[in-house]
């Protein structure tokens, strides 16, 4: 654990940003059968992102609404089709070469799932060697072996594992693994995508300890991608909610959580079923009617509007921007004043 | 056939005893559900909470007559409405469908591409209530608004591909209400879906048990899920039954400790504490241990759960626990 | 959250690469068809001992007074029509048909692996051009392209044989291997890599090409068995090799015109490329089983 700390001298104090993405967009372009280009899917859209050191920022959203999307903006497994990122205040969007792989050693992921994510054809110790001679100059070679054991431990794996292959351990199991090799480069910022939501609800409290202890361990800072709030409430410091490719609200977790702004997140938060039934009878439910619209033709304006309660002929005009609510708190709502009392 | 009349509903379905065996290639034996205990009432809804290799599926899918051939039910009775529906066979396939209906988490691979959905529904009146095309396109259209389908009309003509999750998913509940069944069994089915969607699906269940009296068995890992639309809940952990009773008993004052564990570890969007996880993970179904099938994972256990299998047994107000540690104590 | 029955847990615990060979060993179906095989490859190899079991090892030692007749003491299969020991020659046919069946895959094989791995890996335009060039081999009839082609040469023997069927059995395992790459390329583990900072032709070696060859591995063991069946097919049709050379192709040519009188001159080189062709069919179906971790 102290030999991780040292190979990677945080030279950033906590609260700084460590990762910015500004105006962010992705847009994949649809093709009929003969390949010609008959409209675009509109994935992120303009999205303003900070990352600050040693941070866990959620990202959350339904599914099509482009957070996956973003994950690989941001981890630069994709390219936006404007926009620029920065690692601290180096510009990393088009980065190449020898500078992308030292921008990999900096920004690792996690994916979604665990039985997917590791060659069903090498062993686990194989796998986790592989960052290791990726990044030949981290670790000498005769001291990868004892790395790969370092690893293990740390993630709470036994050292006999590495000679074993995936299919022999559970989705859990597996999943450590997967963090572990991210861990293998230090990185200081990982990027968890959905990690915990193909697991068991015990196991993925496992899971979501583990993230926790060496987030305060390695100082790491997570942009958490999650479609599950609960899930998000319990391990993240701020949160943003996203609705078809844009933010639409963001702000600290326990703020968000308690005083919703935009009406997207208070629908949102009112459909997760609470685990206490005594609180069924008491709580407010906001049901949004229709289906999230196709993302090739968002409406105009605020893409939220065709599902809300509050919308009226403004928001098909402006597309609103991310306003303060208060210090840290925004959302992008031109109603937010009925928003406010409708929550 | 008025689907808005309501009917008697029978008296439900009561599962005693059942054991269910997987026979593995390798030649091992799989219990996958042993000595299973349910019952669901007409106008009730019980939730069987569960993770993976629980046995929750393996039970509904009993229930229906519906499992694998290498499955082999080794004890037990099933009834529906006081008719024994085991070993599977007649008596299951003539009420399969009519008195007893289920949905899947799938809802793509529950449905055929090549036919609109209009017409699969349609079909269920056509074959089983020997309607005319033009009835049962009318009975089609009003079911259709029933499960909350906008535009009926339209969607009678789409294909599942044309569909949304959330879509898919109401479609095939109403395939699966055509016949007005006494109690369906909804295995997962808005485990695939968004949250946003999930409450309307839900909504849209429980209203057909208040309403309707219909019974219904809802099978999630979920336990917000549980917590929003059971009467009852059955907890289950590794193939069987660990703790059942009301609601407020199970999720409120749980006893079993793998209960206690799973309330105590499940997020939440109401507050941010979690506490301590469940060690271990699940056991290895072809593997169990001797004794109690949670021993491993249990902050309680005593000697006495290594060597003998707990049975549930009530422990006051018609909570059932089994638990060496837990069950004994008072009341 | 999907909830794993039983059976799906059973499913996992197969599958691990080291083992494949040790369950290999344990399935009579690969036991035996490696056993015959190894029997015929030696054979190819090392015909005259084999030949020379019952004391008549020379296969163009021939005597036209025996023409055609039948098993004889020492002469178990009995005597083609230049008198010659049957047994003899078929023993002797083997070289030609396997090495043909042999040589042919692993070209083909080569090809699939070079061409499949890179219109799979690099898609776009590069895909587009070996996509077509691959349908049209593919088009063709393998057996008529290859009558065409040798009719064409007008050579011959064992390599323009090769050749001619090599031409056009390549086009099925590069489908095969280009569309595994595919779904290789797009395995979680490839992104995880990429991510890792991984450089292409790493990821093509570590991780796409080891998963990606099973199946071609497999097709490559059938198809063996359809090279040597095509040879014969061609020979039999007087267009593949010619006498004197000895091969099973050869003798089933010759027998036909004598099949009512002596049906022993047919039998017996059927019977041999019956066995290696099953042999080879049941090895492929063994090695499927073995590498793929889903089957059981």
């Amino acid at each position: 654990m102290t030999d991780l700390m040292q190979t990677r001298p945080d030279t950033l104090r906590p609260g700084e940003d460590a990762l910015t993405g500004r105006g962010l967009t992705r847009h994949f372009p649809v093709r009929d059968g003969l390949g010609r280009t008959v409209g675009t899917v509109k994935a992120v859209q303009d999205v303003d992102l900070q990352l600050r050191s040693g941070e866990c920022l959620a990202l959350v959203g339904e599914s099509g609404c482009g957070k996956s999307t973003l994950a690989s903006l941001i981890t630069l497994l994709d390219r936006p089709t404007a926009g620029s990122m920065r690692l601290e205040e180096q510009d990393v969007s088009s980065l190449r070469g020898r500078q992308l792989r030292e921008f990999r050693r900096n920004v690792q992921i996690v994916l979604q799932d665990p039985y997917a994510a590791l060659n069903p054809r090498l062993t686990i110790g194989q796998s986790l060697r592989e960052p290791l001679e990726i990044h030949g100059g981290l670790v000498r070679r005769g001291e990868r072996e004892a790395k790969v054991v370092e690893l293990l431990e740390l993630v709470g794996l036994d050292a006999s594992h590495r000679h074993r292959y995936p299919h022999e351990f559970s989705g859990g199991q597996r999943q450590r693994v997967c963090i572990a090799r991210a861990l293998a480069v230090s990185p200081r910022i990982l990027v968890c995508d959905e990690p915990v939501s193909a697991l068991d609800v015990s196991v993925q409290a496992q899971i979501l300890d583990l993230l926790q202890h060496l987030q305060r361990e390695l100082g790491l800072a997570y942009l958490f991608i999650s479609h599950d709030l609960a899930v998000v409430r319990g391990i993240a410091d701020r949160v943003a909610v996203m609705y078809l490719g844009r933010i639409v609200e963001e702000g600290p977790t326990a703020e968000v959580f308690t005083h919703p702004r935009h009406p997207y997140t208070q629908a949102l938060l009112s459909s997760v079923p609470v685990t206490d039934p005594r609180e069924r009878s008491t709580r407010e439910r906001i049901r949004l009617s229709g289906d999230v619209p196709s993302p090739t033709d968002p409406p105009s304006g605020c893409a939220f509007r065709s599902r809300c309660w509050l919308a009226t002929d403004e928001c098909a005009t402006t597309v609103p921007s991310l306003e303060h609510v208060s210090a840290d708190h925004r959302a992008a709502c031109v109603r937010l004043d009925a928003a406010r009392t409708s929550a | 056939m008025d689907l808005h009349a309501p009917k008697p509903r029978g008296r439900g379905v009561s599962i005693r005893d059942l054991s269910v065996q997987f026979r593995t290639p390798s030649g091992s034996v799989v219990h996958a559900a042993s000595n299973v205990e349910l019952d669901v009432a007409p106008g009730e809804c019980v939730v069987v909470l569960g993770e993976s290799g629980s046995g929750k599926s393996v039970t509904a899918r009993a229930t229906m007559g519906l499992l694998e051939p290498n499955a082999h039910i080794a004890s037990g009775s099933i009834t529906l409405d006081g008719t024994e529906l085991l070993p599977p066979g007649r008596a299951i396939e003539a009420a399969r469908g009519r008195r007893i209906s289920m949905v899947f988490q799938d809802s793509l691979s529950a449905l055929n591409p090549v036919h609109t959905v209009g017409a699969q529904i349609a079909e269920m009146f056509q074959v089983h209530g020997k309607l005319s095309t033009r009835r049962a396109r009318q009975e089609t259209i009003q079911l259709m608004r029933k499960v909350a389908i906008p535009d009926p009309d339209r969607r009678f003509r789409a294909y599942p591909h044309q569909l949304s999750g959330g879509m898919r998913q109401r479609i095939v509940i109403a395939m699966a209400l055509a016949l007005h069944p006494q109690v369906l069994i909804a295995d997962e089915p808005t485990t695939a879906l968004d949250v946003t969607v999930q409450a309307g699906i839900l909504d849209l269940l429980l209203g057909l048990v208040r309403e309707e009296g219909m019974g219904l068995l809802f099978i999630t890992h979920d336990v917000g899920v549980a917590a929003e639309i059971a009467d009852r809940v059955v907890v289950m952990y590794a193939g069987s039954v660990v703790e059942a009773g009301t609601v407020e008993q199970v999720l409120v004052r749980p006893r079993h400790p793998y209960t206690r564990g799973l309330l105590q570890t499940a997020p939440s969007v109401s507050h941010a504490r979690r506490d301590q996880p469940i060690a271990g993970s699940l056991p290895d179904p072809a593997d169990l241990p001797t004794g109690c099938a949670f021993q491993e994972r249990c902050p309680v256990a005593v000697p006495e759960c290594h060597q003998v299998r707990p049975a549930l047994l009530p422990v006051g107000g018609g909570q059932q626990v089994a638990c060496h540690v837990e069950g004994a104590d008072d009341d | 959250m999907s909830s794993a029955t039983a059976a799906e847990v059973s499913i996992e615990t197969t599958g691990r690469p080291r083992g494949v060979l040790r369950k290999l060993l344990r399935r009579p179906r690969f036991v035996i068809s490696a056993t015959a095989l190894s029997l015929l490859v030696l054979m190819a190899v090392a015909p005259a001992p084999f030949a020379g079991i019952f004391g008549h090892g020379d296969p163009r030692a021939c005597d036209l007074a025996r023409s055609g007749s039948g098993a004889a003491p020492g002469h178990p299969f009995g005597f083609d029509i230049q008198g010659c020991d049957l047994y003899a020659q078929v023993v002797y046919g083997a070289r030609p048909s396997i090495t043909i069946g042999i040589a042919v895959t692993l070209i083909s094989v080569l090809v699939a692996v070079a061409v499949g791995s890179i219109a799979g890996y690099y898609g776009g335009v590069v895909d587009s051009v070996l996509g077509r060039v691959i349908d049209v081999f593919y088009g063709f009839p393998f057996i008529v392209a290859a009558i065409v082609i040798l009719t064409a040469v007008g050579v011959r023997n064992i390599w323009t044989v090769c050749a001619a069927l090599a031409a056009f059995s390549w086009p099925t395992m590069t489908r095969v291997m280009r569309s595994s790459v595919i779904v290789a390329k797009n395995a979680e583990y490839v992104r995880a890599a990429r991510a890792l900072g991984a450089s292409d032709l790493r990821i093509l070696r570590r991780h796409i090409l080891p998963n990606a060859f099973a199946p071609v591995l497999v097709l490559a063991s059938l198809s063996v068995a359809g090279i040597i069946a095509g040879e014969a097919s061609l020979t039999f049709l007087g267009v593949g090799l010619q006498p004197p050379t000895i091969s099973w192709g050869v003798q089933l040519n010759t027998a036909q015109s004598y099949f009512n009188s002596a049906s022993h001159l047919l039998l017996y080189p059927s019977i041999f490329l019956s066995v290696t062709v099953l042999a080879f069919v049941l090895l492929g179906d063994a090695v499927r089983d073995a590498v793929d971790p889903k089957a059981h």
